[in-house]
């Protein structure tokens, strides 16, 4: 007992919860560079699962030297369920319009639209339906980005 | 001694009090940059979203076939350009039922030689792939000018063919049996070898040495 009131010992247990602290922060799931933006990288930073809603969420980051725009429509975004062979849209609500955001316009179902600085960042959200056959896996496919593979759903 | 313990104690409240804060501090401070909301009522509309979509929730069957039909036509297209180019730049001609090029032979081979000059692939590979675009016969003829024996023209014509012939199903892969060969030396000459005055006429025989590639489109 003496030893745990050790002040070195609460020390190294500081250090140790700040530095998971932070490396939870940053953590992300899987990043995909840009096949259009050059310099851009989406970082899928979040997913889950409640009442068999799928929600997703990015974070773009711009590593190049100039801001460039990041621009998709929400409907082009799509998950693959590629064991069973099946491709899911977003969910929309009913008006028509995709549950995701930031949302730029309601044009074709919602449009992402946000001019990214050089060394900025910017948020991405979507709601999707889980896979009726609950695969271990599924493929995410954001417009702009290079498709996220592999994403475990567990 | 107590005293001592009690300062203890106290440092390691304060300390413990502060990794807390840490804990729940850093984690949103870094995200404090990029942070999302989303509205709370997206939530309700998702699950709503999802009863009106049913037992399947939208699912579209991937289906392999589609795609490799569109695959195949774009690649059907760019191979269609790809010998629309080469018909072009061989000077082909084109007629209902075959499309015909006429090779310089000065351009295939060396003079009084049947073996294929190497700066003569490139032509060569362009026939290969019109030829390769089709499934049709194809009919290889030979031609000389009309200087030096008939029947020693005509046999060079016949092994000048032979040897574009051999080239095509050797290089290009092209099925041998696709491919008839023929000689007829100086008998069918495309322009005059001689001027009207009898003199020698250069132009006109080099147009004569010629083979001409007939590929039939049907």
């Amino acid at each position: 007992m003496k030893s745990l009131l050790h002040p070195l010992f609460a020390v190294a247990v500081i250090l140790f919860l700040a530095c998971s602290a932070l490396i939870a922060a940053t953590d992300v799931i899987q990043t995909q560079e840009s096949d259009v933006l050059e310099g851009f990288e989406a970082d899928l930073t979040k997913l889950s699962i409640r009442d068999d809603v799928l929600t997703l969420r990015f974070k773009f980051r711009n590593t190049g030297s100039e801001a460039k725009t990041v621009e998709f429509y929400f409907k082009d975004c799509y998950i693959v369920d590629a064991s069973n062979q099946k491709k899911y849209f977003p969910l929309k609500d009913s008006e028509g319009q995709f549950i995701a955001g930031p949302k730029e316009k309601d044009w074709d179902g919602g449009r992402y639209h946000l001019n990214i600085g050089s060394g900025s960042s910017a948020g991405f959200w979507v709601k999707f339906p889980v896979p009726t056959d609950n695969p271990e896996t599924i493929d995410i496919t954001i417009p702009l980005f290079f498709p996220f593979e592999e994403i475990a759903l567990n | 001694m107590l005293k001592m313990k009690l300062r203890r104690l106290f440092i390691l409240l304060g300390i413990t009090g502060w990794t807390i804060w840490l804990c729940t501090a850093l984690p949103a401070w870094a995200a404090q940059e990029d942070e999302i909301v989303i509205p709370p009522e997206a939530h309700l509309k998702a699950v709503e979203a999802l009863e009106a979509l049913g037992p399947e929730r939208g699912a579209l069957k991937l289906t392999y076939k589609v795609l490799g039909i569109e695959g195949l036509i774009r690649g059907v297209s760019a191979r269609s350009e790809k010998i629309q180019a080469a018909l072009k730049d061989l000077g082909a001609k084109e007629t209902e039922t075959e499309y015909l090029i006429e090779l310089p032979g000065d351009i295939l081979f060396d003079f009084d030689k049947w073996a294929i000059r190497e700066d003569a692939e490139d032509t060569l590979s362009k026939v290969g792939d019109i030829i390769q675009a089709t499934k049709y016969p194809v009919a290889i003829t030979g031609h000389t000018d009309s200087k030096g024996q008939e029947s020693y023209n005509l046999e060079l014509s016949k092994k000048r063919a032979e040897a574009v012939k051999q080239w095509l199903v050797i290089r290009a892969g092209i099925d041998a049996a696709r491919i008839e060969t023929g000689g007829k030396g100086e008998s069918e000459p495309v322009a005059p070898n001689t001027n009207p005055d009898g003199s020698d006429n250069p132009e006109g025989r080099q147009k004569n040495r010629r083979v001409e590639i007939r590929i039939q489109k049907d």
